[in-house]
């Protein structure tokens, strides 16, 4: 067994490589041109939503991000968003008013939220998705499916 | 009796005295072929409407036909990316979503192209994936749905998704069309297809018949749903109803103009014998005033007693004798008329010399034959055995040939009557130099009251049965007649009675009474 642990452990990182590198089938141009697109159109709040019984809650927020500028903490419950009641809502509709306010309000957001008890009320505004968070996710993907870091042409 | 052949047949048909009757054939067979007509016209006229009506009602079912199909296209896609995406959000709660898990979900929905998954937490983490096989960036379109800790956006071939669609469409009219009668006569079957959309929708009349257009719904907009009714017949154009009835009409046509023409023939056949009887009626008067006014002269001039050489009142005598045997022989035929309806006498066969009954008929009317100028000459070319005959019959119809003989006779009175035999037959047979009989009436004259035309001015006598007796009697005893003659220089008939056979005792028609 003992003998027997080195060479799967070999055999594994053998076959990382190969299932990792070359599994897009798309010229790496292509890849990049097309990741671009999707994610440059896309608002960016940075917050991660969690449904529980009492409703839309903020599990976490990403450090930088337009939300934490704005004021969103952990565990705060969301109540309505620009004027709309979104008690009763669930993640996929809290994430397509997030999308309308940021096609016809310019991105700004007032968010009702309760905060341990408290009622607060909350400012961001989403940004764009930052040019450097398309580079990385570029070439995280060139790395893992070309098997090649690309100079991001 | 036999049949013209078929040409003079139809020749007659045409011409000669039917002129009278023809209105009361033709404007009957008008009347009956206007009806036919009329009820054919109708009838088409009834099938056009109801085939128009066919057609209001199959246009009707294609505009349902093709939208429900279009809903049902929309369907399909939409329960194609919803199906997409609540597959994803199954898999973001079993797991955490990978790469491999959006090249999974990617090729089990293979009209996706590429993918993305962007979380929420980390954009940076985004994964993406891409099918990329020969793709048209113009064609292909973009949506995206939330997931719980993301976003997934992707882009889609539409196009790839129509084959999910036409299969979802075929299944539906197979199943509609299995529930046809397999033996329709029309066939109009519903034919439902996707093809790209174009300037045209809703009814549109193309070359294949009657199209009903629906468009599909985006993203499947470039698409569209037609429908429509291939109107031929399932079997052969025999089988068209309209060829077929058509068909029935004209054979109705046609049965009744030949009806119509069989009509003809027997009324103008029937005229020709009402005619024929009128002639014989005047005929028969003359005739018997001949003779009498003979007789009655004769016996007159005896019994006045003047004096009379010897000679003269034997010369007188033996012309009253004449005169009476040609009328009796008149009587006789007159009384056959009237005997025609009438049941038939049968004959009665004993052995019978050919010789000697051609020698007493000879006797008897050789003295009758020679005042009428003529010749006779017999040829005894055999001496044939006693054969079953009937002798009273055959000496009448001989009597009618020799008569007809001297009726028609020509510038040359010569008679020539021959017996012979052979092998199976014993033939007697008259000759005459006299006018002759046409070709076309050879086949005519032995028809009852028949009597072949003639441009001279001479008047024949007689009522037109000779022959027709002739003919009975002959075939009665088994045998046949002949006729050879050329117009303009005379006639031989032969009577041909077969050898040693016991005779046919058939009854025959128009023969005298047995004298008691």
């Amino acid at each position: 067994m003992r003998t027997l642990a080195p060479i799967l452990v070999s055999l594994l990182l053998l076959a990382v490589p190969a299932s990792g590198g070359e599994a897009c089938s798309a010229p790496a141009r292509e890849c990049e041109i097309q990741i671009r697109e999707m994610l440059e159109g896309q608002s960016y709040l940075g917050v991660l939503l969690e449904r529980t019984s009492l409703g839309v809650m903020v599990r976490s927020v990403v450090p930088g991000s337009p939300a934490e500028r704005g004021g969103f903490r952990n565990d705060d419950l969301l109540i309505a968003i620009n004027g709309r009641d979104v008690s009763r809502n669930d993640i996929r509709q809290v994430k397509r008013l997030f999308q309308e306010a940021a096609e016809k309000n310019d991105g700004k957001l007032i968010v009702v939220v309760t905060r341990y008890g408290d009622v607060r009320r909350v400012r961001a505004e989403m940004g764009r998705m930052p040019e450097e968070h398309i580079q990385k996710a570029i070439q995280a993907h060139l790395r893992e499916a070309h098997g090649s870091t690309g100079t991001g042409q | 009796m036999s049949l013209p052949p078929t040409s003079s047949r139809f020749k007659s048909l045409f011409s000669g005295s039917a002129s009278v009757l023809r209105p009361y054939i033709i404007i009957p067979f008008l009347l009956i072929a206007t009806a036919l007509g009329a009820l054919a016209w109708h009838s088409y006229q009834l099938s056009v409407r109801t085939e128009r009506g066919l057609s209001t009602l199959s246009i009707q079912y294609l505009h349902h036909a093709a939208e429900i199909s279009a809903s049902r296209a929309d369907a399909v896609v939409r329960s194609a990316m919803f199906g997409a995406s609540d597959e994803w959000q199954s898999i973001e709660r079993a797991e955490n979503p990978t790469r491999e898990a959006l090249e999974q979900w990617i090729e089990r929905n293979s009209w996706i192209v590429s993918a993305i998954y962007i979380p929420d937490a980390d954009p940076i983490d985004s994964v993406y994936v891409t099918q990329d096989l020969e793709n048209d960036p113009t064609r292909t379109f973009k949506n995206e749905f939330y997931t719980a800790s993301g976003t997934i956006r992707y882009s889609y071939d539409p196009s790839r998704l129509l084959t999910t669609v036409r299969s979802a469409i075929q299944l539906e009219s197979q199943v509609h069309m299995a529930h046809l009668p397999a033996a329709m006569e029309i066939r109009q079957q519903t034919q439902l297809g996707v093809v790209r959309r174009g300037p045209e929708i809703g009814f549109v009349e193309t070359l294949v018949g009657p199209s009903v257009i629906v468009p599909l719904s985006p993203p499947l907009h470039d698409y569209a749903i037609q429908a429509n009714i291939d109107p031929m017949f399932s079997g052969g154009w025999w089988e068209n109803p309209r060829v077929v009835s058509l068909a029935y009409v004209f054979l109705a046509l046609v049965i009744v103009a030949v009806g119509g023409g069989f009509a003809i023939k027997g009324l103008r056949r029937e005229s020709e014998a009402v005619a024929l009887r009128t002639a014989l009626i005047a005929n028969i008067s003359h005739e018997l005033r001949t003779p009498l006014s003979m007789i009655r002269m004769g016996a007159e001039t005896l019994k006045r007693g003047d004096r009379l050489p010897e000679k003269d009142r034997h010369d007188l005598q033996d012309s009253i004798l004449r005169e009476v045997v040609h009328l009796s022989h008149l009587v006789e035929n007159v009384l056959d008329v009237a005997r025609l309806s009438k049941s038939a006498q049968p004959l009665v066969f004993n052995p019978v010399d050919p010789v000697d009954l051609i020698d007493s008929l000879v006797s008897s009317y050789e003295s009758w034959i020679r005042g009428k100028g003529f010749e006779l000459e017999v040829k005894i070319d055999s001496m044939p055995e006693d054969q079953m005959w009937d002798r009273e019959a055959v000496s009448r119809a001989l009597l009618n040939l020799v008569d007809n003989a001297i009726k028609y006779s020509g510038d040359r009175k010569l008679l020539e009557i021959q017996l012979s035999e052979n092998d199976d037959f014993v033939t007697i047979a008259v000759r005459d130099h006299g006018v002759g009989i046409s070709s076309q009436d050879q086949s005519r004259i032995f028809q009852p009251y028949y009597r072949a035309q003639f441009s001279d001015t001479q008047t024949r006598r007689g009522a037109g049965l000779g022959l027709t007796l002739v003919q009975q009697i002959v075939h009665s005893h088994g045998g046949r007649i002949e006729v050879d003659s050329v117009y303009g220089e005379g006639s031989t008939f032969r009577l041909l009675f077969p050898k040693a056979r016991q005779p046919e005792s058939t009854p025959v028609r128009n023969l005298r009474q047995r004298e008691a």
